[in-house]
């Protein structure tokens, strides 16, 4: 959609974004959500602004849960979806191109984007909060996690004075990372995956955790107190924000769910939206994208997780501990690297459990919880994996070719 | 009584991650079951840099091996290479100890020097790769996966790590036709392999061990059942998969490069 408003080159850009999009989904090619936003960069890089108009943005970024969280983003600073936001999940620069400027009306917008391209889309959309969940390595990416850290560290500074970044002080990358930016508001959103923040990023000495703080012996930085903190209540969840305590209720199991409720919560703040409001209505979020809403089989209750890097891994596992559920494994063949992650997650916590696995690429999936000391069983479907289980709520860990295969079943069946 | 090892992991937050990370993991396992005590640690500045009896280093380069060169130039690595603590070098970490790593736009770089390898640009190659089985090396048929764009040369007569029944490997012109893998020159092995390479091949891992204690008998037999046929699996998948993925090379010379390009 053009805008009357937008400059010549913006109208040109957007008319040949349109015309490709719609070529690309009229040959089958795909939603057209890519190609429409990379043309119209080409010939207007300046577009993102003028599709971005002056809405008001948040920016949610980090390794792990962007599209949940985006979501649950959405929900707390609207009531009536008079929000855009990119959910299909095309995060990088053109494809929030595409999503912007498919709806020019709403007047706000909740972005996903992809760690790596956060100062473009920054400059472009002048956001008034931008939400950091969580920092770690992943494999397809021909970027190390130290040029991200700096590439975010350079965007922060940059950032408009009244724009709050909302970040996860319990990992230390993300915290290092945003201390330039002017005006900064701490979650604390716990942190699974130790393993890239062993070391401080900014002086290079291994850093002393305990359970639920960090500090470098070498610079001396050290967790800063959390403005925004999740905390057990009762038999559920609750937020803690300035000495008042709001219960949150979000499907998304385990502490991921509330973890990022919190930081819905704090966006909402930063954009003038109530806090109890803006819990309801995350709390009113059932699902995201299929990803959470338990599935009906027989007499087990099946909550499915995508995982795909280590950290992924950790936080299911962390889920399955913490919740004391039991667990399937379910891996399917996508290339060399199908399974590769799964080596660098801490299975050692489910020592001496059962584990039921099925999937295509099950003996890769025996070797490794194995290796871990697991009690594995293999199961030739999802249904008889569940059976291998007591019945009900049990944890169905995928990789990403299963889980669009499970996910796609189940909701052939009923829900 | 059992014996002691360290293995470091080197400068991990400056290369790209390529499942590298659980390397050091498996070689503790591997280790406790040959009744050595393996201590693992990571060093990401110079002054923690460790006295260690195998070093790793790993993942992708993608424009950072200049970093990598820099920061294992500043450590005793060299030192403790010419002692004969063992290196085990993937990919980034390969290029970063080779003696000059030419980038994609033709500036010579030196590197560290701790292997006899040149490396030069050449067109991307990613999958899986299966080698052939060793007796030398006491090494059976082993699986990883490649993803560069580099050409290996190995120098001074410098033997392959392996060589590959299924992948593209060094991009070497060998006098006996194979396809070779990697370096092995002194106390230093690389690679371009990734995945999880020592968990997915204890055999390899047991290679390590051995030099890295000196031994030079082969290790007594030990199976790893489960891992053992995990592999077994992937290359029957990887040789049905084999022909498919590479249909490019049947085509002309010309045609296949630019759809590469």
């Amino acid at each position: 959609m053009t805008d009357a408003r937008d400059p010549l080159r913006a109208r040109l850009a957007l008319a040949t974004g349109r015309l490709a999009g719609r070529l690309s989904q009229a040959l089958g090619k795909g939603s057209g959500s890519m190609i429409g936003g990379r043309l119209a960069l080409r010939v207007d890089p300046q577009v993102l602004r003028a599709v971005g108009g002056d809405r008001r943005s948040v920016l949610v970024t980090g390794t792990n849960g962007k599209s949940t969280v985006t979501a649950l983003v959405a929900a707390a600073i609207s009531p009536g979806g008079a929000v855009v936001s990119n959910t299909t999940g095309a995060n990088m620069t053109d494809g929030i191109v595409t999503a912007l400027s498919s709806d020019r009306v709403s007047p706000l917008a909740a972005l996903e984007v992809d760690e790596v391209y956060l100062e473009p889309v920054a400059r472009g959309t002048r956001p008034k909060a931008v939400v950091v969940l969580n920092s770690s390595r992943e494999y397809t990416r021909g970027v190390s996690l130290k040029s991200t850290l700096e590439h975010w560290r350079r965007t922060a500074a940059g950032l408009p004075e009244d724009c709050v970044a909302i970040v996860n002080v319990d990992d230390p990358l993300v915290s290092w990372a945003f201390e330039t930016a002017p005006r900064r508001v701490g979650v604390s959103g716990g942190l699974y995956w130790r393993g890239d923040a062993l070391i401080c990023p900014a002086c290079g000495t291994v850093q002393d955790f305990s359970d639920d703080s960090w500090s470098c012996p070498g610079c001396r930085r050290s967790r800063p107190e959390p403005d925004w903190k999740v905390v057990p209540d009762g038999d559920g969840w609750a937020v803690e924000h300035a000495g008042a305590r709001t219960r949150i209720e979000v499907t998304v199991p385990g502490r991921t769910g509330p973890v990022g409720g919190a930081f819905a919560l704090a966006a909402a703040d930063a954009l003038g939206v109530d806090v109890d409001t803006a819990a309801e209505r995350v709390s009113a979020v059932a699902d995201v994208d299929g990803r959470y809403a338990p599935y009906r089989v027989g007499d087990h209750s099946a909550r499915l997780l995508m995982l795909k890097n280590p950290a992924g891994w950790a936080e299911a596992i962390d889920v399955v501990v913490s919740t004391d559920r039991p667990l399937v494994v379910a891996v399917d063949p996508f290339g060399p690297k199908d399974t590769a992650t799964m080596w660098e997650a801490p299975f050692e916590r489910l020592a001496g459990q059962r584990v039921a696995v099925t999937g295509g690429r099950t003996a890769d999936a025996v070797a490794i919880l194995e290796s871990f000391g697991a009690d594995v069983v293999e199961a030739p479907d999802l249904e008889s994996a569940l059976r291998r289980h007591a019945s009900g709520e049990v944890i169905v860990a995928c990789n990403y070719p299963a889980f669009r295969r499970i996910s796609k079943h189940l909701r052939g069946g009923t829900r | 009584m059992s014996r002691a090892l360290t293995v470091a992991t080197l400068f991990p937050l400056a290369t790209v991650a390529a499942a590298d990370e659980a390397n050091a993991a498996a070689l503790v396992r591997r280790g406790a079951a040959r009744d050595l005590t393996v201590e693992t640690l990571t060093v990401d500045r110079a002054d923690s840099f460790v006295e260690a009896d195998v070093y790793l280093v790993g993942g992708t380069g993608r424009g950072g091996v200049g970093a990598l060169v820099e920061a294992l130039a500043s450590t005793d690595l060299a030192a403790r290479v010419a002692d004969g603590a063992v290196l085990f070098a993937v990919d980034a970490g390969l290029d970063a100890v080779a003696r000059t790593w030419v980038d994609a736009s033709g500036s010579r770089h030196e590197g560290l020097g701790l292997v006899p390898v040149t490396v030069h640009p050449a067109s991307e190659s990613t999958g899986t790769v299966v080698t052939h089985p060793d007796p030398s090396l006491d090494l059976p048929a082993l699986v990883g996966w490649e993803a560069n764009d580099l050409r290996t040369v190995r120098e001074d007569g410098a033997r392959p790590l392996f060589r590959l029944e299924i992948g593209a490997g060094n991009r070497t012109q060998e006098a006996d036709g194979a396809v070779a893998e990697g370096v092995l020159a002194g106390s230093v092995m690389g690679t371009r392999l990734h995945g999880p390479l020592l968990a997915l091949n204890p055999e390899l891992a047991d290679l390590v061990l051995a030099r890295a204690t000196g031994r030079e008998e082969a290790w007594p037999t030990l199976r790893s059942g489960s891992v053992e046929r995990a592999r077994v699996e992937r290359i029957a998948d990887t040789r049905r998969e084999a022909p498919r993925s590479d249909w490019r090379s049947r085509l002309p010379k010309p045609l296949a490069a630019r759809l590469r390009g």
